[in-house]
């Protein structure tokens, strides 16, 4: 497995989880993956939207134009059904994946 | 301050997106490059450093351009986050390799097998197609040479099949065609040159003055005949390279030398290149035909003919017809009759394309060797499609988590798929390595038999054919483990019923490819046992001689020594010299030995018995000495064999075998009564022989007739230089006697060589050649591949076995006995056993009629071999499933329940 196929099933799944609980726009993904990992992880605008519409493609997450009183309209993407057992799959494989690496290499302080 | 949308909008421009779409992308970038404006002046930037530093997070290099471009033209491709440089096919091939030869050192013993099996898929094809190519595939070496034809006439009412050519029929035909831009006639010789060094007999050619031009070749040193050189019969010779090389150390020199061949001194006019070896690879010097256009026998020659453009074998067999017959009607003697033939006759000429002459009978059985190891090839595919199957399942986890981490479907697939053209080339370097090491072996021991296989190479053509085979043979095998890989770790995370369905569709697969394996190999053993049943009817076959303990060598004495008589007395005296030789049982000389390729025939009568029409029907001739008969173990059935009283001034005399005294005398009265050839003079019939077969072990017995050496001379020998007789040695010790016969042919006459030293034995298996090459090949291919079904069905045992462990701890908890359990998986390969044979027999009915021409005394659906053969397969497929089975039986319920 290479750097990229890491970075990019990663990516997908931390989105994926960021748009769980409730639909948020880009922006907002951007800024939570940052402050989530505190600041380990960052994000540049010109992957992270490209990287949206392919996901809303293959109907992981689907965007909306949302208005709301005194602001400009957004777009806020939601997760979707199949997106959901995805992301429930990947957890899953990433879960075993730092097991398997805590056992081997002893990465997790747990 | 930056105006943001205005440097938003001029990137996306570049992607000529529909409108709509063009301007929802803008507002969505501009909204985020503002919020992040806004967070960054709010953090204490100032507006311009804000600004700058806002855009380009969304517009610096060309990410942005780049992964939209993908997203949003074409749709499924994967999008790469934070990729600093462009990939491509190419540049993945590096990695994918290092990865695969990672795998493959991870699984030594795995990768072992699959390379080794492809290298004998891929080494056995190599092998037979370097044969196909240079013999059936390339041209011969002369320029055009699709336009030479080889010609001699037919006349079947006459007696005999095929004919020679006599001096006179030679020069009609030349003088007469419109078909051939040049046209020229050889006959084999042999001529014994002496001089400086020892005797030495040479095969030479005695050849007509165009007979270079036909073949378009230039001689690399010298001329090669002028015109009035066949006229004059003047004494000149062309050597061959080879000769040339050996004899003369490639002497620059040697045009204009004297050599004495045949005792008279000849002169060397020219070299040939090592590359014209005609009529035969050992002919090594050519001399001019004096040419008599008036000689209307014998029929010694084969004419050869270069085509003018345009003109097929078929025409110009129509026009040379055409001559003949002319001829024939002006001068019937022209084709030994005194009449000329009828309209209607089956006179005609037989042109035959070179190349089919000369290749035309091995074709056949290399085609058929061509498929073989097809099979062969194929077989090794399975058995290691089965291996990568069997590490599908494996793999299972490894696939589903590189999936889930992102990797891209057709990225896993290609990668699965160069680890199997990587193994796949492995196999191909090792195969062409053993290919290249057994076409030595072949060439060396079955050299002498086969048409142009000593110009057999692994060539710049065999080369690319294989690396064909080879990304043929991997995609062949890789492609659907691969697919099964990549389908199995797609489903991963499914619960162990789903798992095991997924298991089943595999093991289905997997016994497929087992079944297949088996029947391919079915029809190979089947072949080849054909092959082998036959040749085996055809050596049972008794020649009418002794083959193991009969010596035999051309001892040739020069033509011009003395008259005819001399040579005789060289020949008498030897014969008495050698008596007293310990382990010569007995010694004889004869014009010809069975097999060896020269064969006299002549018409003949009996008294009585004269046909009433025009026909002369045939024998062999052959000429012998007193004792030829006991030496060759020929039994005498009646009567007497020659004494040494039956010579020149005494009664005539003649032995005939079993078959002529049948057909004249089936009342048993032949000994006494008189008998001729085409000559006036009768002979008496002092004794019957048994018949022997002389020129092929399958047909009838020909009818002979035997003179005695002492009346008749060489008559019946082979021409001109040859005043040569072969002499037939009986001893227990064929090998270690030869010593002494050259000490005793040195004592008579020290310029006297002897040459084509064999045992009879060796003589008929020179003869049987590329049938014992095509046997062989044909055995070890169908053996190789019965051992590889053997080994795929092992594998495949085992791995039901092996997948289905705790169904088999069940039922052994619940009482099972081993034997029940060995049974079931017993009978599972029982199973794969039974189909496989099924549809090899079924192949091989459809498949063997295709050597039919190559068998004899076999019937091409022999029953004792089908059901042998079929039966041998079962036993095999047992026995590779015993083992699986008694893992099978011996499972330890406890064990294996506590580790599911």
């Amino acid at each position: 497995m290479n750097e990229q196929e890491l970075k990019r099933g990663s990516t997908e799944m931390l989105i994926l989880a960021l748009v769980e609980d409730r639909p948020r726009h880009g922006y907002e993904i951007a800024k939570l993956i940052e402050s989530r990992s505190e600041g380990v992880l960052q994000f540049h605008a010109a992957s992270l939207y490209p990287l949206l519409y392919r996901m809303e493609k293959r109907g992981l997450i689907r965007g909306r134009w949302v208005e709301k009183a005194g602001q400009r309209r957004r777009r806020y993407y939601k997760l979707t059904a199949a997106g959901q057992k995805i992301l429930a799959e990947q957890r899953r494989t990433w879960a075993d994946f730092f097991v398997a690496l805590n056992r081997v290499a002893g990465i997790s302080n747990a | 301050m930056l105006n943001f949308k205005k440097a938003i909008k001029e990137r996306l421009t570049k992607l000529n997106l529909p409108a709509a779409r063009e301007a929802e992308i803008l507002e969505e970038l501009l909204l985020h490059v503002e919020d992040r404006y806004q967070e960054l002046t709010t953090s204490g930037l100032n507006q311009k450093e804000a600004a700058r530093a806002a855009v380009a997070e969304v517009c610096e290099g060309n990410i942005l351009i780049r992964q939209l471009e993908r997203t949003e033209r074409r749709g499924v491709e994967p999008i790469v986050l934070g990729e600093k440089k462009a990939r491509n096919f190419l540049m993945d091939i590096g990695p994918d390799v290092r990865f695969a030869l990672r795998g493959m050192r991870r699984n030594p013993t795995f990768s072992l097998v699959a390379v080794l099996t492809i290298a004998v898929g891929i080494g056995a094809n190599v092998l037979i197609f370097s044969l196909v190519e240079r013999i059936l595939l390339s041209s011969l070496p002369y320029p055009e040479s699709y336009r030479l034809v080889r010609l001699i006439q037919a006349y079947p009412e006459n007696g005999l099949a095929t004919w020679g050519l006599s001096h006179a029929t030679f020069a009609r035909l030349r003088d007469g065609n419109q078909s051939f831009e040049s046209f020229a006639a050889y006959m084999n010789a042999g001529a014994v040159m002496t001089g400086s060094e020892k005797p030495e007999y040479l095969q030479t050619a005695r050849v007509t003055a165009d007979f270079f031009k036909v073949f378009g070749v230039n001689p690399i040193l010298g001329r090669t005949f002028a015109p009035d050189e066949e006229k004059a019969g003047k004494n000149v010779v062309v050597l061959s390279y080879g000769l040339w090389q050996r004899r003369f150390g490639s002497d620059s020199q040697i045009v204009g030398r004297w050599l004495t061949i045949a005792d008279v001194p000849t002169q060397v006019i020219g070299v040939m290149p090592a590359s014209f070896r005609f009529p035969s690879p050992t002919t090594e010097m050519w001399l001019p035909i004096t040419l008599d256009p008036q000689a209307m026998h014998p029929f010694m020659l084969t004419g050869v003919g270069r085509l003018k453009l345009n003109v097929s074998p078929a025409s110009a067999t129509a026009d040379t017809t055409r001559v003949l017959f002319n001829a024939a009607t002006e001068t019937p003697e022209i084709i030994s009759r005194k009449a000329p033939p009828p309209a209607g006759a089956g006179l005609k000429t037989i042109v035959t394309p070179m190349k089919e002459y000369i290749v035309g009978k091995i074709e056949r059985p290399l085609l058929v060797l061509q498929i073989a190891v097809g099979f062969v090839l194929l077989i090794a595919c399975a058995n290691v499609a089965n291996l990568l199957l069997s590490r599908a399942t494996k793999r299972t986890q490894e696939i589903s988590v590189r999936l889930a981490l992102g990797a891209a479907p057709s990225r896993i697939i290609r990668q699965l798929l160069t680890e199997s053209l990587l193994l796949a080339t492995f196999g191909a370097a090792l195969g062409v390595t053993v290919a290249w090491c057994s076409l030595r072996t072949v060439t060396r021991l079955f050299g002498q038999g086969i048409p142009r296989i000593d110009e057999a190479r692994i060539t710049g053509n065999v080369l690319l054919a294989t690396l064909a085979a080879t990304v043929f043979t991997g995609l062949l095998f890789g492609s659907i483990p691969a697919l099964r890989t990549y389908a199995l770790g797609l489903k991963s995370g499914l619960n162990d019923a789903q798992r095991s369905i997924a298991g089943f569709a595999n093991r289905r697969l997997n016994s497929s490819l087992v079944v297949v394996q088996l029947a391919l190999s079915l029809v190979l053993l089947i072949g080849a046992s054909l092959m082998l049943k036959s040749f085996k009817r055809l050596m049972a076959i008794n020649p009418g001689f002794e083959t193991e303990n009969v010596l035999t060598m051309i001892v040739p004495v020069s033509p011009n020594k003395g008259k005819e008589t001399v040579a005789l007395q060289f020949y008498e005296k030897l014969l008495e010299n050698l008596k007293s030789v310990p382990g010569i049982r007995n010694a004889a000389i004869t014009s010809t030995v069975p097999f060896s390729g020269f064969v006299n025939s002549d018409s003949h009568f009996v008294e009585g018995h004269e046909p009433k029409g025009e026909e002369a029907p045939q024998a062999h001739m052959t000429v012998v000495s007193p004792g030829y008969f006991k030496s060759m173990g020929i039994s005498l059935l009646e009567g007497r064999d020659f004494q040494d009283s039956d010579r020149d001034g005494a009664p005539l005399v003649a032995l005939v075998d079993e078959t002529i005294a049948h057909q004249y005398f089936p009342n048993g009265d032949a000994i006494g009564k008189r008998i001729r050839t085409g000559d006036p003079e009768w002979y008496t019939i002092i004794g019957i022989v048994s018949p022997v077969k002389d020129q092929n072990l399958a047909e009838e017995f020909d009818p002979h007739i035997y003179f005695s050496y002492q009346q008749i001379g060489f008559a019946y020998g082979p021409g001109r230089d040859q005043r040569r007789m072969y002499l037939v040695v009986n001893t227990d010790n064929p090998s270690g006697i030869v010593p002494s016969i050259r000490e005793r042919i040195r004592m008579v006459d020290q310029n006297v060589p002897m040459y084509a030293v064999n045992t009879m034995t060796e003589v008929i298996n020179k003869k049987l050649e590329s049938q014992r090459l095509i046997n062989f090949l044909l055995t070890s291919f169908s053996v190789i591949a019965l051992l590889l079904a053997a080994i795929g069905t092992y594998g495949v045992m085992s791995l039901f076995v092996s997948s289905r462990a705790s169904e088999f701890a069940i039922r052994g908890a619940l009482g099972a006995t081993p034997g029940s359990l060995l049974n079931s998986v017993l009978k599972q390969g029982l199973w794969l056993a039974g189909l496989g044979t099924l549809l090899g027999l079924a192949g091989s009915w459809a498949l063997t009629r295709a050597i039919a021409t190559q068998l004899f005394g076999v019937s091409t659906t022999d029953a004792t071999i089908f059901t042998g053969t079929a039966i041998l397969l079962i036993i095999v497929t047992v026995i590779a499933s015993y083992s699986p089975a008694r893992r099978a039986a011996r499972t330890d319920p406890a064990v294996v329940l506590r580790n599911s």
